[in-house]
């Protein structure tokens, strides 16, 4: 049986699939893969207010780039 | 080299569509889907080759290392976050104690830059609130260390102030909060640095 992934749908009005949610230094990296085009993917960070959560974008390149290895390292490829 | 140069451009792209403060959806699970046979492993693949592409081996193991590094530097900050973090009587909102919050960091005055910038990563639930908050903690903490000179903690007005004051500023006299940072995540891995040069030497010279 084909494992289920839940979809979100961000500001270009296409559907990515959460393959992942990783927990880092107090934020929440969300990883989205685009559900037609598997190379094409972005990460996110949620945020949430008292009623609401949202994901946002990140903080700046550095963060993107650590954010990635995160992903990276949890799935225990080791590129050093 | 075809695929290195494609690697890079996804790597932009990515890189391109997940950094802005300006992006902000609310995350509805909208439906739940299997994707394509093998588009998974094409995905991490991709993933896994920028981040290849991008970093040497060296400069992965550093950034890594850093991460760590302030993270565990910044515990004491981040705690009086979290140990001052209240909810409002009818449960539906939180707020911080804010002067306890300075208090606290001014309790530790040789470390102050280091755990105000635990606070200042921890706080808020957005990076609006972030600012807004960070600037009444550093306010409150001048407003104390106005009282207590002893201290010698420098009485600034808020933490647009403290940035100024220590060169965090764009050619515009915006703050530059990258900047501020990436100095502090320099500067806590150089003082961690310099504590084991210490220790190794002192070592030496009790041989």
């Amino acid at each position: 049986m084909k494992k289920e992934y839940d979809v979100v749908v961000l500001e270009d009005g296409l559907e990515y699939a959460v393959i992942d949610e990783i927990t880092k230094n107090g934020n929440t990296y969300v990883y989205l893969v685009n559900v037609q085009d598997e190379e094409d993917f972005c990460i996110r960070k949620v945020v949430e207010n008292d009623t609401e959560k949202f994901l946002v974008g990140l903080s700046s390149n550095e963060e993107f780039d650590e954010a990635l290895l995160y992903f990276v390292n949890k799935n225990n490829y080791n590129l050093a | 080299m075809n695929n290195e140069i494609n690697y890079h451009q996804k790597y932009r792209k990515a890189r391109s569509k997940s950094v802005g403060h300006a992006k902000k959806v609310k995350y509805v699970k909208v439906k739940t889907t299997a994707l394509k046979r093998g588009a998974l492993a094409i995905a991490l693949a991709t993933m896994i080759a920028i981040s290849g592409i991008i970093y040497g081996g060296g400069k992965l193991i550093d950034t890594i290392q850093t991460t760590r590094i302030v993270y565990e530097a910044t515990e004491y900050g981040r705690n009086i976050v979290l140990q001052n973090k209240k909810r409002t009587a009818n449960k539906q909102f939180f707020y911080y104690e804010i002067d306890d919050i300075a208090t606290e960091l001014l309790k530790d005055p040789e470390n102050f830059d280091r755990n105000l910038y635990g606070v200042y990563s921890s706080i808020g639930y957005n990076k609006t609130s972030q600012k807004e908050q960070i600037e009444k903690v550093v306010e409150s903490v001048g407003n104390i260390a106005k009282l207590h000179p002893e201290l010698g903690i420098d009485s600034y007005e808020n933490f647009s102030d403290y940035c100024r004051q220590k060169g965090f500023v764009k050619e515009d006299g915006s703050i530059d909060y990258e900047a501020y940072e990436k100095a502090m995540k320099e500067l806590i891995v150089d003082e961690m640095n310099l504590q084991k040069l210490q220790e190794k030497v002192s070592e030496f010279k009790t041989r």
